[in-house]
């Protein structure tokens, strides 16, 4: 068979090497996310250098794991970043008009609960997660 | 965009498995190429007929009249 300039690794290889990393990344970042949550209550009594220090480790992590999977989106080939692009535009474009939305009708008091950000990025998430397997399904 | 890849690999006893290894990509990818549900960028269409030693127009066809 003709080669054409063969990678060092196969996709499949890339893509295993970086999702593990990705995996291990927001592993730490959400044990960073946990430190600086039940930190200050828990470990160091609202001493304000731990908590300080414990933020600053969060946005460290925070910014290796966007950087990994910015390495892990540019790994894959052209039909799985557009399947990953499509997937990102409709949760982003969902959690915002969920949120803008759900904001307005709590200040007019049409509601009376107010979102929270976590139930938020659950909500983008599992679009998400439709929108890559529904993506995956269109293209197979 | 309509495209030979299906016969050209036929024709070399290919997998669809074995082409996607040859051009980088995942085996889902050389089958949404293949059925037309997907139109490869042109680098990718430059690799692939590197590989197959034709010209990009010998593989992929404008289907607009």
């Amino acid at each position: 068979m003709n080669t054409v300039n063969p990678p060092k690794k196969t996709l499949q290889q890339r893509t295993k090497y970086n999702v593990q990393r990705l995996f291990i990344w927001t592993l730490a970042w959400v044990a960073s996310l946990a430190l600086l949550a039940i930190g200050p209550r828990n470990l160091w009594a609202f001493e304000a250098s731990f908590s300080l220090a414990a933020l600053a480790l969060n946005l460290l992590i925070g910014l290796k794991m966007i950087l990994v999977n910015k390495q892990h989106l540019l790994g894959l080939d052209e039909l799985q970043r557009r399947v990953q692009l499509e997937a990102m535009g409709i949760a982003l474009g969902v959690g915002l008009v969920t949120g803008c939305a759900l904001e307005a009708l709590s200040n007019a008091n049409v509601i009376s609960f107010t979102m929270d950000v976590s139930q938020l990025i659950m909500i983008m998430s599992l679009v998400y997660i439709t929108a890559v397997f529904i993506s995956i399904r269109k293209y197979a | 965009m309509k495209n030979r890849l299906k016969v050209l690999r036929a024709e070399r006893n290919w997998t669809q498995a074995d082409l996607a290894v040859a051009l980088d990509v995942s085996r889902q990818t050389v089958n949404a190429i293949e059925t037309n549900k997907f139109d490869p960028s042109l680098p990718l269409a430059f690799k692939a007929a590197r590989l197959f030693n034709l010209r990009v127009e010998e593989i992929f066809q404008d289907e607009v009249e």
